[in-house]
């Protein structure tokens, strides 16, 4: 993964149980690099090792750590570092995710060494779409729960979202369902 | 191959195209177009859009447009210049004959996006805005990120630049550290040694041996636990720390020079024993405690007093919070007790003087000190002391103070207190009373204003400066009272300190002495007129005494020449008549005069060489006329134990025995009077004689024994007209015998008779002179020796000296006055003078100052006066005379004086020949007259005799010669006795009688040169005659 995403990690860990536990964490996961760059490639098995160390050290489930990282990532990383992209992803949430599988169709060529999930919305009506979630990683479901709320979020709708069904296989293909609330 | 676009997927392919007609007006454009630019279909596309790029090639008409097909166009809004620029190329459709503008916005900043309200999905899918935008954004993200690990690693640069100075610093830190640091390998071979243990390290120094042999000891046993040894090298005390570091597999060594340490220690020892000794023995109940009111110190009287059965060392450490309920049983107030205690403990500031009664009625006093320690409470200390004395003796003293502040009231003392500028800080009512002012009216106002006399100001000036250097002092003084009457006061003053020791004013007690004073000033008047009568008196005395003295003197000499005299029977009848009289009268004149001295305070006693045997017969021959007379038998007596050498002043004993018997004789009419002496002690230097004289005359009554004494008294007046006499004659004598160190005792019994006796000591002489007496310094001729002036004016009294020392071989010179004393004294020397006081031109008194200041002689010169009373003796030594002979005197009397000043002259000489003749083994020899003899000792004597006889005769004749240089006459006197020198071998006066000779027969003899050889020779040739007479008794 590229260097944000575990960037993301240590930001959200910093600013909510400070620098001392991330310490902490870079040396239970024994991983060495003390610093990320945000567009170079790192081996998937570091983000996966702090994930696992942060759950250890702050005694949080995976999952927790994963939905939280998701939500970080969209609210502070993304809008931090790609906020006007981000709002010129859609006016709203439905029109976010509707663009939602182009944006990371343009993010490949972007990050040649990025191996992006693949997106499909099928929207049911307005109020409800159904996400299609396919990656060449496994073990990221709760990471796409946390990024669709901070999405949710940064629109400031309320959702309510489903995981209809995970399929593992050559590609992780989760299948989520999610509801608008007024 | 595509045939057409629907209108709709044209849209999608080119959301931003722009179509215009022939006449440039905008047919339609795309929906992403209309969002940024609004509705611009049917508006002139010059009115919208103007040529960036081509901008000099192209105008603004379909023509020029056609021509600039495939080439990159860039048009700017008119509505938005700068901020909206599109990019991309005219296509002509010949079909529509319109041009179609198929562009993108051209977006460089992600910004913009939102500044156009734009959605990646206005653009067309194909289209890179969107991506280009994302790629500048992470390279963006990805310098923010480079620029944060740039700064990140400047910061670690800096940090790693100041830890690699901290590490440098700790580094210098065990070399700088001036306690020796060692570090040694498991065989103790030295590592490191930082500086200060470089000495250390010197193992020749002999002084650390010892030190290395306990380390090496040490090393060898130590195991993983540090080690702390105590080392003493030399003088020194070391403290080292082995610290084991074994993973290493050596040992650090910290070393600590500890003498100091060590010499603090024991010092504090010494003095924490000390200070726990001094608080055990002393004379309080003394309690510490801890921050936790835990005991740390507590001495043996406190437990005696709180009643605790422990001793004091076992209470270290027990807990004192419940200790004051527990002891408040001991006092009166317990509860107030306890209280209290809560109370200080709780404030914690220092408190002293807490007053504690005990049901025992004993008081305490108590004092407690918190102790803290930078400013942290480490408890406290409590001192209790039985004041329980003191608190009496100061009721007591309030008492007495009560008891004499009340004394002094009734005293009439006057108190006042004044501050330095004399003002009244406090009046005691006697004061008021004393002044007249009210207490009020004293407080208000100054001392010296309200009180003071002007002509007393320099008294209150000097006593206020006598305060001020702190000294007390009593003075008298005036004041003026408040109705302006003069009182005086004794003041006494003393000045009044306060706590630092500074005088801050004075205190008075003023006595009011008006009364003393005016008694005073009448007794200063009495005693002017006691004085000036006193005077009156003496100088009456003293001219009487003059006035009768000076014919006296000549009545009394002319008659004892004229008893010298052939006279008949009848004219020595009358002649002894005359002198009795004359005697009497001089009696009565010497009692008065020597009164007068007694009263003055001025008998003075002399001491010489006394003989009471001649005193004895003296009285004797003078009484016994008298005696013969009244039938009366005198009998003297002298204890043969008394010395014959006795030192004392004769002619005073004498004067008192002569009294004493004359009363005898007087007041016996038969029987007897006798006079003795007894010895009663004989000690070293002097004999204890009592001396008594006894009659069995009419005696005295036993009440008038006393009177008898006093002055001018007589047993009764009957006595007076029957037997005369002044009634000074008995106090003279206890005078002169009290001052002889004896007292006059009488025993009598009426008609039966009186005894009166004195015990007196009289010094023993040591050595007894061959001539020490005025008779036998007149009987051996050494009047013949000395030469003396007779200054005298008077004719008379000429005569009668002149006389006197004539008759006596003495050679003397007359002056008239003063002036001539003068002029004799620059011609030649003498031995003595004899100075008349009232003489014309120059007196005896400027005489005698003159010879003493200017010429500063110190030849002995005695006053001839009729003035004797006490203050002209002193006038007269104080002029430089030696003594002085009252008028009139008797030759003895003359002579004695004489004798007394110029003896040591005279006697010296004598003593020299004396000497100079018993060094020889023989003053002369008799070998030649015996030779000559041929064994006729009858011739001998008479060659002695003859030698006896007229050798004198030759220096008498001497004598005359040098009265009236006569040489002829000393020529021919020393010629006559050259022989007999020679033929007797007087080898001291062989030469010198020849020298006379020579001298005298010379063309211009030396007269002094005469008269100094003469009385060598006189001395030698009396000496060889006494000797004869002592030595050749047989001849005589």
């Amino acid at each position: 993964m590229y260097g944000i995403v575990n960037q993301a990690i240590q930001g959200l860990v910093v600013e909510n149980y400070g620098q001392e536990k991330w310490n902490e964490i870079l040396q239970l996961s024994g991983i060495q690099e003390t610093h990320f760059i945000s567009n170079e490639s790192y081996e998937d098995g570091i983000t996966f090792e702090l994930v696992a160390a942060a759950s250890e050290i702050l005694q949080l489930k995976q999952e927790d750590v994963l939905f939280a990282f998701g939500e970080y990532w969209i609210l502070n990383t993304g809008h931090q570092k790609y906020g006007e992209l981000m709002k010129a992803g859609g006016n709203d949430f439905l029109e976010f995710m509707k663009n939602l599988p182009n944006f990371h169709g343009r993010i490949m060529l972007i990050y040649p060494k990025l191996c992006p999930p693949e997106f499909l919305v099928e929207v049911e009506n307005e109020k409800k779409i159904k996400l299609h979630y396919y990656s060449a990683r496994s073990g990221l479901t709760y990471f796409v729960f946390g990024l669709i709320h901070g999405i949710a979020a940064m629109f400031h709708q309320s959702i309510k979202m489903e995981l209809l069904s995970s399929e593992p296989g050559v590609s992780w293909h989760d299948t989520f369902l999610i509801e608008m609330i007024d | 191959m595509i045939k057409e676009f629907t209108e709709e997927n044209f849209k999608k392919i080119f959301p931003f195209y722009v179509c215009i007609d022939k006449n440039l007006k905008i047919v339609n454009a795309g929906p992403s177009m209309e969002k940024i630019l609004g509705k611009i279909s049917d508006r002139s596309f010059s009115d919208v859009f103007k040529f960036v790029r081509p901008s000099l090639t192209i105008d603004m008409s379909f023509e020029s447009i056609l021509v600039h097909q495939d080439i990159v166009i860039i048009l700017e809004s008119l509505e938005f210049p700068l901020l909206t620029r599109f990019r991309g190329q005219f296509i002509y459709q010949e079909s529509e004959e319109n041009i179609l503008y198929l562009n993108s916005p051209w977006i460089t900043d992600v910004v913009d996006l939102g500044f156009h309200n734009l959605l990646i999905s206005d653009f067309a899918i194909h289209d890179t805005i969107t991506d280009n935008l994302q790629l500048l954004q992470s390279k963006q993200i990805v310098n923010e990120d480079i620029r944060k690990i740039a700064d990140e690693l400047r910061l670690q640069r800096d940090e790693l630049i100041e830890k690699n100075k901290t590490i440098a610093e700790l580094a210098a830190f065990p070399e700088q550290n001036p306690e020796p640091i060692l570090r040694v390998n498991c065989q103790g071979d030295v590592l490191y040694a930082n500086k200060a243990a470089e000495k250390l390290i010197q193992e020749n120094d002999t002084l650390n041996k010892p030190f290395w042999d306990v380390i090496k000891t040490a090393l060898e046993k130590i195991g993983t636990e540090l080690v702390n040894l105590e080392v003493q090298c030399g003088e020194e005390t070391f403290q080292a720390i082995i610290v084991p570091i074994p993973d290493k597999k050596y040992h650090n060594i910290y070393i600590k020079n500890t003498t100091d340490t060590v010499r603090y220690q024991n010092e504090l020892i010494d003095t924490s024993t000390r200070l726990y000794s001094l608080i055990n023995n002393m004379n309080s109940a003394v309690l510490a405690e801890d921050e936790h009111r835990k005991i740390i110190l507590v001495n043996q009287m406190f437990c005696d007093l709180f009643q605790i059965p422990a001793l004091p060392e076992q209470m270290n450490g027990v807990d004192c919070s419940g200790a004051a309920e527990q002891s408040k049983h001991l006092f009166k107030d317990g509860e107030g007790f306890v209280r209290r205690i809560d109370e200080v403990l709780k404030n914690r500031v220092p408190v002293f003087g807490d007053l504690l009664h005990l049901k025992t009625d004993r008081i305490l006093e108590r004092d407690y000190v918190p102790v803290f320690e930078n400013k942290q409470y480490k408890g406290h200390i409590w001192k209790y002391q039985d004041i329980t004395e003191i608190v009496k003796n100061k009721e007591s003293l309030g008492k007495v103070e009560e008891k004499y502040r009340k004394i002094i009231e009734n005293l009439k003392l006057g108190l006042i207190e004044v501050d330095l500028e004399e003002n009244i800080t406090k009046v005691y009512p006697a004061f008021c009373e004393m002044t007249g002012y009210t207490e009020q009216e004293l407080m208000d106002g100054n001392a010296r204003k309200l009180l003071g006399f002007v002509d007393e100001e320099k008294t209150f000036d000097k006593q206020n400066n006598l305060r001020k250097e702190g000294q007390s002092s009593v003075y008298e003084t005036k004041i003026r009272t408040k109705s302006g009457e003069a009182k005086w006061l004794i003041i006494s003053g003393a000045p009044i300190y306060n706590d630092q020791n500074e005088v801050v004013g004075s205190l008075g007690i003023h006595v009011d002495i008006s009364e003393r004073k005016k008694l005073e000033q009448e007794l200063i008047q009495a005693k002017d007129i006691a004085v000036s009568s006193v005077k009156a008196k003496e100088v009456f005395i003293a001219n009487m005494s003059h006035e009768i003295r000076t014919p006296m003197n000549v009545i009394i000499g002319m008659t004892e020449l004229l008893n010298d005299s052939l006279l008949n029977k009848e004219q020595r009848k009358y002649l002894s008549a005359v002198k009795t009289s004359a005697d009497n009268l001089l009696g009565l004149i010497n009692d008065i005069l020597d009164f007068s001295k007694i009263e003055a305070g001025h008998l003075e006693l002399e001491e010489f060489k006394l003989h009471i045997q001649d005193i004895f017969e003296n009285l004797e021959v003078s009484f016994e006329p008298k005696a013969h007379e009244k039938k009366i038998l005198i009998q003297t007596e002298i204890d043969p134990k008394v010395s014959i050498n006795l030192l004392g002043d004769g002619y005073k004993l004498n004067q008192v025995l002569v009294n004493l018997v004359n009363n005898a004789i007087k007041f016996t009419e038969n029987g007897s009077v006798s006079i003795k002496a007894s010895l009663l002690d004989d000690f070293e230097n002097e004999q204890r004689i009592k001396f008594s004289v006894a009659d069995t005359g009419i005696g005295i009554n036993p009440e008038n024994l006393e009177a008898i004494f006093q002055m001018f008294k007589q047993e009764d007046s009957s006595i007076t007209r029957r037997y005369g006499g002044t009634g000074l004659g008995l106090s003279i004598s206890q005078s002169i015998v009290e001052s002889m160190g004896g007292n006059i005792d009488v025993k009598s019994e009426k008609n039966v008779g009186s005894e009166f006796s004195f015990v007196i000591s009289l010094k023993k002489e040591n050595i007894a002179p061959s001539v020490s007496e005025p008779k036998e310094f007149m009987k051996e001729k050494y009047g013949e020796m000395i030469n003396i002036l007779v200054a005298e004016d008077n004719e008379l009294n000429q005569l009668l000296i002149t006389s006197i020392l004539e008759k006596e071989g003495v050679q003397y010179d007359l002056a008239d006055d003063g002036k001539v004393v003068l002029e004799k004294l620059n011609e030649k020397s003498y031995h003595l003078i004899l100075m008349d006081i009232q003489m014309p031109y120059m007196d005896g008194m400027a005489t005698a100052k003159y010879i003493r200041q200017t010429l500063n002689l110190d030849i002995p010169i005695i006053a001839l006066t009729a003035n004797a009373s006490p203050e002209d003796e002193a006038k007269y030594k104080e002029a430089g005379m030696n003594d002085y002979i009252a008028k009139p005197f008797k030759r003895e009397e003359l002579f004695t004086k004489i004798y007394l000043h110029i003896k040591n002259q005279v006697m010296n000489k004598n003593e020299e020949t004396t000497n100079e003749n018993l060094n020889a083994h023989e003053l002369y020899s008799l070998v030649n007259i015996e030779a000559i003899s041929q064994g006729d000792q009858q011739f001998v004597k008479t060659i002695v005799e003859t030698f006896k006889t007229n050798t004198p005769n030759y220096l008498e004749e001497i004598v005359k010669g040098i009265q009236n240089s006569d040489f002829a006459k000393i020529k021919h006197a020393s010629h006559q006795m050259k022989p007999s020198f020679d033929i007797l071998e007087i080898e001291k006066v062989r030469q010198t009688v020849r020298d006379i000779e020579t001298e005298s027969a010379s063309a211009n003899p030396n007269m002094e040169k005469i008269k100094q050889d003469f009385e060598h020779l006189n001395a030698v040739v009396l000496l060889v005659i006494k000797h004869m007479e002592m030595t050749f008794n047989d001849y005589k």
